[in-house]
């Protein structure tokens, strides 16, 4: 009774991890679709480009050659990501199936000894679980890390669809290769973590920026201060701009020009330099 | 890009001179109570 059940355990298990891929069926054979473009990897396609009479004749040619290695990368990249993908949701699907079902029959067991097998068969197959779900983070990484390869091929496709509206003069079949092989890169792992690396380093400079923007200090009100301030603006509203040109003259050549007037008055970070200012100027 | 001054602990006998003085150096100015009382004065440059 018992090995019956564990069969059809197995069975379960089995049935549950090929049962959802989370990617439907091919209607056509990816390794004939494969093996009809060979023609346009072999060696000699730079001669036959450069046997071509025409230049027409080339760009066709070229344009031909293009779109059938685009094809072969792409249908190379969908079994990728397709293989990946399954894999996390066979591992995740069937053991979380598999410890609902044990746990079930665990607690209706009515024989002592089963419930006990069962109930550590359970736990064995939770722990095989917990270390999937060690792995969520991967999951998730893996998962960022396609959508930036997706997002780097399309932005390297637009180079070469725009490169196949261009004469051979301007778009080579050598500098076509290049552009496919680049678009070949940057569907690879190692592509898309350069590229998220990159984007990261640019947001890093971009924010450390922003922060050497913000000034902040303490306010500080003081006679050096304050003695400026009645020389910026002598009734205490309308600004002298002579006066103002003074200051700011003054503050560009102690190298504060990136500093408010009103900064540079209250902020304690400049108490001595105001002394300075007022004895520079000078304010009276 | 704009650039950002902040003044904090300001009295309040001194804010409204603060604020009059960044608004005419042609900052956009804004006003934040401190919980001891004191203000913070957040001046943006375009």
């Amino acid at each position: 009774m018992f090995t019956k059940f564990v069969i059809i355990l197995f069975a379960f298990i089995i049935v549950g991890c090929s049962s959802i891929s989370g990617t439907p069926e091919r209607s056509v054979d990816i390794e004939s679709e494969l093996e009809t473009l060979q023609a346009y990897f072999a060696p000699n396609v730079i001669t036959t480009y450069n046997a071509k009479s025409s230049n027409a004749e080339k760009r066709s040619y070229r344009n031909e050659v293009l779109s059938a290695r685009v094809r072969a990368i792409d249908l190379n990249f969908n079994e990728f990501v397709k293989d990946i993908s399954s894999e996390n949701k066979k591992l995740n699907i069937g053991a979380d199936s598999t410890v609902l079902l044990l746990g079930a029959l665990g607690a209706v067991s009515t024989v002592s000894s089963s419930q006990a097998i069962i109930s550590a068969t359970s736990a064995t197959v939770t722990g095989v679980k917990s270390s999937i779900d060690k792995n969520a983070y991967y999951d998730s990484t893996l998962t960022a890390i396609v959508s930036q390869m997706q997002a780097n091929r399309q932005k390297q496709l637009v180079a070469i669809y725009t490169g196949m509206e261009l004469d051979i003069a301007s778009y080579s079949l050598m500098r076509a290769l290049i552009d496919v092989e680049n678009y070949f890169q940057v569907g690879t792992v190692i592509g898309a973590v350069n590229e998220i690396n990159k984007q990261a380093g640019e947001l890093k400079a971009e924010a450390d920026e922003e922060i050497s923007m913000i000034l902040k200090s303490s306010y500080k009100k003081d006679k050096a201060g304050d003695l400026i301030r009645s020389y910026w603006k002598p009734d205490g509203k309308v600004i002298n701009t002579a006066n103002q040109d003074a200051i700011k003259s003054w503050m560009k050549t102690n190298n504060l020009d990136n500093v408010s007037i009103t900064f540079f008055l209250r902020s304690e970070l400049f108490s001595d330099a105001r002394e300075k200012a007022v004895a520079d100027i000078p304010i009276q | 890009m704009a650039r950002t001054e902040e003044l904090t602990d300001i009295p309040t006998s001194d804010v409204d001179q603060v604020i009059e003085d960044y608004e005419s150096e042609g900052a956009q100015v804004e006003k934040i109570q401190q919980p001891n009382g004191k203000w913070t004065i957040k001046a943006t440059f375009p």
